[in-house]
């Protein structure tokens, strides 16, 4: 044997080895429900500072909220929250005070005592705190002027402006998972990795080889979940991951989010339950008016007719959802295209687009560049996205980087036509303030905020009827302001929705989960789950 | 010619090239892989006209389809055709694993030529710059430079430049001093010959051979190298059609339609077996040694 034919040998190998990708094998055992995550390892088990979301999949198991919706759903309306950690409340007529009385006997893990008004007092002003990196502070310091006990059992929240859905936006939330302030005085940052909840599940060890191992909690409030131990695995590489799945190793795990992920899989094994949201993410495409020719509403008009809304969400079936405007289509607030003007329809028209585009003096067509990241469902909506503009003469040359850098680049306003992924509770404005405030607009030193079009900065935009609703504490007000938002920026066109894309588990039948998953975040409590085959 | 060049001998046989032609004719393995290269070759220059389909046009409505008539090698995850993209793809790939190397053999040579000629501190210094490349490995010095450069078809030329150029230097160098040793050098220096002159026609003939199966060896490499940088996404760019790209846009959907990567990896190994095998046959024209085996 010669040494370069056994080099070539070890070459091929190389390049077949994703191929050849199988993960260590283990017995599955009855009492135990596996989760593999698309993540590394655990990164922070605190659940207002988590980086990285896999570890919310983790700590929802853990922690209880004040309030909550029915499982498997968001809470679209106010009426719609279900008690929780907290009996009852109410709020005054300004929308600025809200009373919570605290249900009694909701225990800490790990002898912790009961929850108390003191510690939900805690919970949220450690969430004001400037020097802790909380997630979505502004948000928290924007909406909380300050949180009082009364007694043990009744908290007080004053608010700095009214907020009918203050227990979607504030409350159930990442940051409101109520916190032990004895447990928290006791370990400090030990607790990121060693928490004190009141959830159905408690936290036992943290295993680097084989993940984060929960066990079930016999004094939960509600009685003791349906399995007695919960165990999350880290597997990144999705191919890893589903073949895991395939063999039977684990239970449950995130989904791929590509065209045609999810009738490949199927074939493969025709028992698996999927379990998604609606609407999942909400996928934008901003264009960045700052740069030419997206300046020209013409272009931007031309851009809306060439895409194809509803062949990019068939191709993404069943995860993908065609939308209107950005509002996702169950949320209040959202306008559906029968109340829209003609004009403002964009029924899918690349004749309309070339003749746009020849009218803003792009008869010949047009290039430039952008950057896309490699992560799979922005990949795919993107490559498509760029073949739909190819066909009307739009050339967009592509610089796939990884997902990291994508995004620091967008925040530098380095790209054209940025598309953004992202799941927003139905909490009214947020998607406006987030991604079409004068407020939110990027900047070049990357200090600035997600409004990847410099709509209200280039042109008027929507500021003036945000701020008109700092003082509004009706629910249907706000609605119908958002609904005159919607129309405004569709009339505008800083920024195109491509649809929303659901978040998508796949679960070997053997689990059930005890309801049914119609929307919500991308993670939700598994203490009604069932081993329901060995 | 000049009396200089009369008077050394270049051992190097007339007709090596007729040889070589004959020896890989003779040999069926050989001729066979010699036939698997040109195949691909025409492919690769014929592309456009013998892809059936429009290499990145997509048809949303018939994803990921199995083989079929329409579609020998099935659709991807975009509806396009699977054959048509291994059809460029190889226009891609030859065109980048042909020039990389080409370009890193001539650059590699001059510097190694000149280190194994002169010898001494011209060679010490050489040789630590070598050094320091051949430290890292072609892939990891690969994934290095694309980052800092950016992706694109020409920075991943530069890319593989940087990383094969040392190789060929250190190969060319090793074969200089051989030959520089050599009693017909000893004349032509002293029958007055310049430096570049002896270098030209005395000594690059007589490492050729070395050269060009060190060549076919990393023209492989490169193929497979550009498929790997492909597949991190540093290399080509979509909607372009390349062998790495095609693994990558597979691998979402590798259970349920395996097609797209079953083929590109088909085709990376096939074009990368051809040319090391053809660069063993080569070698053993070149070198009695290993033939005598």
């Amino acid at each position: 044997m010669k040494p370069n034919r056994r080099q070539f040998l070890g070459a091929s190998v190389a390049s077949a080895s994703a191929l050849s990708f199988w993960p260590g094998a283990h017995a599955q055992d009855g009492g135990v429900m596996t989760f593999a995550l698309a993540a590394r390892s655990p990164n922070s088990l605190e659940p207002a500072f988590v980086v990285q979301g896999a570890d919310n999949w983790v700590n929802t198991q853990i922690f209880d909220t004040l309030v909550r919706p029915e499982d498997g759903t968001f809470a679209v309306t106010p009426a719609d929250f279900k008690p929780a950690i907290a009996e009852s409340w109410t709020s005054s007529a300004d929308g600025r005070t809200w009373t919570f009385q605290l249900r009694k006997g909701v225990k800490f893990h790990g002898g912790y005592g009961e929850v108390t008004a003191d510690d939900v007092v805690f919970t949220f002003e450690r969430l004001l705190d400037p020097k802790k990196p909380v997630d979505r502070q502004p948000l928290y310091a924007g909406t909380m002027e300050s949180i009082t006990a009364q007694g043990p059992g009744t908290v007080v929240f004053k608010l700095k402006r009214p907020d009918p859905l203050f227990c979607g936006t504030i409350l159930y939330t990442r940051g409101g998972c109520i916190v032990s302030r004895k447990a928290l005085a006791e370990r400090g940052d030990k607790h990121a990795t060693n928490p004190i909840g009141t959830g159905a599940y408690e936290f036992d060890r943290i295993d680097p080889a084989k993940g984060v191992f929960l066990k079930a909690f016999a004094g939960h409030w509600e009685g003791p979940p349906g399995v007695p131990e919960l165990r999350f695995s880290y597997i990144l590489d999705t191919t890893a991951r589903t073949l895991a799945l395939l063999a039977g190793q684990v239970d449950m795990i995130e989904g791929v989010r590509a065209p045609g992920w999810i009738p490949s899989i199927q074939a493969r094994k025709k028992d698996l339950q999927f379990d998604m949201t609606a609407p999942g993410s909400i996928n934008t495409l901003h264009m960045n008016m700052t740069r030419k020719p997206f300046d020209d509403i013409r272009v931007r008009q031309a851009v809306r007719y060439a895409i194809d809304k509803d062949a990019l969400s068939k191709s993404l079936a069943p995860m993908g959802r065609p939308m209107v405007g950005i509002m996702a289509p169950t949320y209040a607030g959202a306008v559906t295209e029968s109340e829209l003007p003609p004009e403002l329809r964009y029924k899918y028209d690349p004749d309309r687009a070339k003749k746009l585009l020849a009218e803003a003096g792009f008869a010949a067509g047009l290039s430039f560049s952008n950057y896309m990241s490699t992560r799979e469902d922005y990949s795919s909506n993107m490559l498509i996205v760029q073949e739909q503009l190819r066909k009307v003469g739009m050339n967009m040359e592509m610089s796939m980087i990884d997902h990291t850098t994508y995004h620091l680049n967008n925040r530098k306003n380095l790209n054209t036509l940025v598309m953004f992924s992202s799941s927003y509770p139905p909490a009214l404005t947020q998607i406006f303030i987030d991604q079409l405030a004068k407020e939110s607009e990027v900047k070049s030193d990357g200090s600035g905020g997600i409004n990847f079009s410099h709509y209200g900065a280039v042109m008027p935009g929507i500021d003036s009827t945000l701020a008109a609703l700092d003082n509004e504490p009706s629910f249907d007000a706000i609605v119908k302001s958002v609904q005159q938002m919607e129309i405004q920026v569709l009339r505008d066109l800083p920024v195109i929705s491509l649809g929303s894309l659901s978040y998508v588990i796949v679960r070997n039948p053997r689990i059930d989960l005890g309801y049914k998953v119609r929307s919500g975040y991308a993670y939700w409590p598994l203490k009604r789950a069932r081993i329901v085959k060995a | 010619m000049t009396p200089a060049a009369e008077a050394a001998p270049v051992p190097l046989e007339r007709g090596i090239l007729a040889q070589i032609a004959i020896s890989i004719v003779r040999d069926r393995v050989s001729l066979f892989f010699l036939l698997v290269l040109v195949a691909i070759v025409l492919l690769a220059i014929f592309a456009d006209r013998i892809a059936p389909y429009d290499p990145i046009a997509q048809s949303l409505l018939s994803i990921n389809l199995p083989p079929s008539v329409e579609h020998w090698l099935g659709t991807d995850q975009f509806g396009r055709d699977v054959l048509s993209r291994i059809i460029y793809g190889a226009r891609t790939s030859l065109l980048l694993g042909v020039t990389a190397p080409a370009i890193a053999a001539v650059i590699g040579t001059a510097f190694g030529v000149t280190a194994g000629y002169f010898g001494g501190w011209t060679d010490r210094i050489i040789s630590r710059f070598l050094d320091i490349f051949l430290a890292f490995p072609a892939l990891l010095l690969g994934i290095l430079i694309a980052a800092a450069l950016g992706a694109g078809f020409w920075n991943m030329v530069v890319v593989l430049t940087v990383a094969f150029a040392p190789r060929f230097a250190r190969i060319a160098r090793a074969s200089t001093m051989s030959v520089r040793s050599e009693a017909f050098i000893e004349a032509a220096i002293a029958s007055g010959m310049r430096t570049p002159a002896i270098m030209l026609h005395h000594i690059l003939p007589n490492i050729a051979g070395s050269i060009v199966v060190v060549l076919t060896l990393w023209i492989a490499t490169a193929v497979r190298l550009e498929a790997t940088l492909s597949f991190l996404g540093l290399g080509t760019q979509p909607p372009k059609a390349s062998w790495g790209n095609i693994i990558r846009d597979g691998l979402g959907n590798l259970f349920g339609s395996p097609w797209p990567i079953v083929a590109a990896g088909l085709a990376i190994t096939l074009t990368v077996l051809a040319f090391n095998m053809l660069g063993d046959a080569v070698r053993d024209i070149l070198d009695p040694e290993a033939r005598d085996e």
